[in-house]
């Protein structure tokens, strides 16, 4: 009995851990540059992240959803544009080459690629297409912030963001471990 | 051995049981729970140290008048409430999650780590002016919570 009952209990802890080290942490690093500059941390499990956001309510935030109803973005059509994206073929799409910034984004089959080069800085933005379809998969004039995250957690792997500059560098990325590199 | 002296020996063998699982009962209930503590060290100034295991926190909190939580339910405002099935649900997510730092800043003045450990929140700011340590277990967040929740 005593055997069958720690069995039982053993299997369960393993099958938490197993559970858990599925899951996918979102990690946040951001180091300012020079002798006295700050160095942050930050470690979320995305599975918690899920679980919070559609219960957040604020003004434009309602169950894990963003509403466009009320905001500057009224005259711009987000979901257009992020479906236009999402339904275009592989290329480059802009480039804008100017004194000190050149600005490139393409598509590659799953990814979204946001290229920004200034002259102290760049910037690297990777998104997953389902990504975008999770994001405008809710109602009209609404962004499903949830949504999006549950797909970053299932299918998201590596940078989303980095900034290098000689201010600061910032990486934003997704993996199994519970801990920033 | 005389009958007596046998009777009198099993009677206090079984005292001496009975004591020994109550108290190691009490103390894996205590150890279970885990302790509160708060520790603030001020440059120059006080010292505060407090510890008190979570099971008195958690009767503590069963004790407290209805009335003090339904004071400050109404001094959080209807924000509270907008927030509250966040908050909840945040507080018992984290118990389900294994180990790990949530935010760990490093400045020339100031340190600040916040981690989850053994069920857990711990918070260390360590600055040229102050020294905080915290130790918050997270059930004993949840019946402060759930007793706020009771008292709408």
């Amino acid at each position: 009995m005593i055997r069958s009952v720690c069995a039982a209990g053993l299997a369960l802890l393993l099958g938490v851990s197993l559970a858990w080290a599925d899951g996918k942490w979102l990690h946040i690093r951001v180091d300012e540059g020079g002798e006295d500059g700050e160095r942050v941390r930050v470690n979320l499990p995305l599975e918690l992240v899920s679980e919070i956001l559609p219960l957040v309510e604020a003004d434009e935030f309602h169950r894990g959803k963003v509403r466009f109803d009320h905001t500057d973005f009224d005259e711009v059509d987000v979901r257009g544009i992020l479906a236009a994206v999402r339904d275009a073929e592989d290329g480059e799409y802009i480039t804008v080459e100017g004194a000190g910034e050149n600005v490139k984004i393409r598509k590659q089959g799953n990814l979204l690629s946001i290229d920004v080069d200034e002259d102290d800085e760049k910037v690297r933005i990777r998104v997953r297409m389902e990504v975008l379809d999770a994001l405008i998969s809710g109602q009209e004039n609404e962004l499903d912030i949830a949504a999006a995250i549950g797909v970053l957690g299932e299918k998201a792997h590596g940078d989303l963001v980095t900034v290098e500059s000689d201010r600061e560098s910032v990486r934003i990325w997704i993996d199994d471990k519970n801990e920033a590199d | 051995m005389s009958p007596d002296t046998k009777r009198i020996v099993l009677i206090a063998g079984g005292f001496l049981l009975i004591s020994a699982v109550t108290i190691g009962a009490i103390g894996a209930t205590v150890f279970d729970a885990g302790m509160l503590v708060v520790q603030v060290r001020e440059e120059g100034g006080s010292d505060v140290s407090i510890k008190v295991p979570a099971v008195l926190v958690h009767a503590a909190v069963r004790l407290v008048p209805n009335r003090c939580f339904e004071e400050a339910r109404a001094e959080m405002g209807a924000e509270y409430d907008r927030v509250r099935p966040a908050v909840r649900a945040l507080w018992r997510e984290l118990e389900d999650v294994p180990d790990f730092v949530l935010v760990e800043v490093a400045g020339r003045d100031e340190q600040v780590l916040v981690r989850k450990q053994s069920g857990r929140l711990v918070i260390d700011v360590d600055s040229d002016r102050e020294r905080v340590h915290l130790v918050i277990p997270l059930r004993t967040v949840d019946s402060i919570l759930g007793r706020l929740e009771r008292a709408a």
